[in-house]
């Protein structure tokens, strides 16, 4: 069980903060391999948001391997194992990092900042994972 | 006995009107989105005191008013003087509403509860997971019993009288008959079945209906509303299984004789205690399960959805951008459609035509 919150006011997209909090409540253990999520009609009724918006989400999710949706179970978070650390994801890993990286390089931050940050980030699911 | 079905229906409605404010969301007033913290505040306390007086004085006047006008005349007035009356005051309370409503507007302008806007919302992928209706198998309960009523109805056919009572006056005396016919004996086994379809209805709007959660203590609010949907859906299937077999106790009717007072008897118990049930429900569990104590949680201190604007005179829901259907009323303790979404009102529409098409076919 996850809470999903989400800022309808947001700049980032509503599809994708969808698809964040689904991997942040999986990367928690809020949610385990095997849960079943709502549906697409149920879930943007409760957000009150357009169907194709969280269709979207899910596809996506789909794609990457984290949910599986099945004509008839609906919609479930991957029982067969997360998709695992490939070439391709470090590559894109590393793209997305690019412009943070530049950006705290340029405001002046220490690597050593930064790599406090993302210890303390990574700390949150370690004690939650347990 | 016919002050009895008068009184059955004015006073619990004169009471459900006076304590709504009392019964609703803790983030609602007067069907106004408020910070949760300011419900308890002195101002809206007293606010909702003043509401709950004046309107108890309305209905104080018009029960009066009915009373003493319905002495002197004849049955026939005395019923128009009762229905004038009931709408009077459901007109006049639906007035002192509105003034309510339009002061706790601009009560929150000139407070600014509503700014900084926000329009966070939060939900529970796992809110479905938990037991919030009815299970589908006990309505083969009204179904066995409708069905039963049905076919015993075919078999004892010849021992029928060859007129039927279909209408009683409010003195109890029959005022229509009918003659016997297979078409009379349906009419009550249809309506039962067209009841245990639309309870079924309910039932699944009660499940489906949008989730609105309490961002601030999500876990209670969970909890408090899966206990309010699922208290509600086992009181509407008691409703759908007593008023079946109220139906049942009026068809044997046609069969043995049942005396009047019995029969007065049996439904006005079945309609008062489904009534006293509602009443004594929505103070027990309040709006979403506002009222279900289930721990201490911290008191909201900001408007987490500001929808305001899509709650017509804070009453009529009517977002185009949402896909729901069925939402929880902000004015009272139950549902209401979204007015934005034919399906919602389409449904409402099929109901209601087939409701009046059911004595019309099997009369």
């Amino acid at each position: 069980m996850v809470i999903l919150e989400l800022d309808l006011n947001s700049d980032t997209p509503i599809y994708l903060q969808i698809k964040e909090k689904i991997i942040e409540g999986i990367a928690l253990k809020q949610l385990v391999p095997g849960e079943g999520l709502p549906s697409v009609r149920a879930l943007a009724s409760d957000l009150g948001v357009n169907m194709h918006t969280v269709n979207k989400a899910y596809q996506l999710l789909k794609q990457d391997g984290y949910l599986l949706i099945h004509r008839q179970k609906g919609v479930v978070i991957q029982p067969e194992g997360m998709p695992s650390v490939d070439n391709d994801y470090l590559e894109k890993l590393k793209n997305r990092l690019q412009p943070l990286i530049s950006e705290s390089v340029c405001r002046g931050m220490t690597s050593e900042q930064f790599m406090r940050i993302c210890h303390d980030i990574l700390g949150q699911f370690e004690e939650k994972g347990e | 006995m016919e002050y009895m079905i008068m009184i059955i229906s004015f006073i619990p409605i004169i009471l459900i009107s006076i304590f709504i404010p009392y019964v609703t969301r803790r983030t609602d007033s007067f069907g106004v989105s408020i910070p949760e913290a300011v419900y308890y505040s002195e101002e809206l306390r007293s606010m909702r005191k003043r509401f709950a007086w004046q309107t108890a004085l309305l209905g104080l006047v018009l029960v009066l008013l009915w009373w003493l006008v319905s002495i002197p005349v004849s049955l026939e007035v005395e019923t128009v003087v009762f229905v004038c009356a009931l709408f009077t005051f459901l007109f006049g309370s639906f007035v002192l509403y509105l003034i309510y409503h339009h002061r706790m507007k601009t009560l929150k302008a000139r407070k600014a509860w509503g700014e900084p806007r926000s329009e966070v919302v939060a939900i529970d992928t796992a809110f479905r997971h938990g037991k919030i209706m009815v299970s589908l198998g006990w309505f083969t309960i009204p179904l066995g019993i409708a069905l039963v009523t049905l076919i015993c109805s075919f078999i004892f056919y010849q021992h029928l009288p060859t007129r039927i009572p279909m209408h009683y006056d409010m003195k109890g005396h029959v005022d229509r008959w009918a003659d016997k016919s297979y078409r009379t004996v349906m009419s009550f086994p249809i309506l039962q079945l067209y009841m245990t379809a639309l309870f079924l209805f309910i039932n699944s709007i009660i499940g489906k209906s949008k989730q609105q959660i309490d961002r601030e203590n999500p876990e209670m609010s969970v909890k408090r509303n899966q206990l309010f949907r699922l208290k509600w859906a086992r009181f509407n299937f008691l409703t759908g299984v007593l008023l079946v077999l109220m139906f049942s106790f009026m068809q044997l009717s046609y069969f043995i004789e049942i005396s009047l007072t019995l029969t007065l008897v049996v439904t006005l118990s079945v309609v008062g205690l489904i009534v006293i049930g509602a009443v004594v429900l929505s103070f027990m569990t309040g709006q979403g399960g506002s009222r279900i104590k289930v721990g201490e949680g911290k008191q909201g201190e900001v408007i987490h959805r500001e929808d305001d604007r899509y709650w017509k005179l804070g009453l009529f829901y009517f977002n185009r951008k949402d896909p729901s259907i069925w939402v929880e009323k902000r004015f009272g303790v139950g549902w209401t459609i979204n007015f934005a979404n034919p399906i919602g009102w389409g449904s409402l529409l099929v109901i209601i035509v087939i409701a009046l098409l059911i004595p019309l076919l099997t009369r």
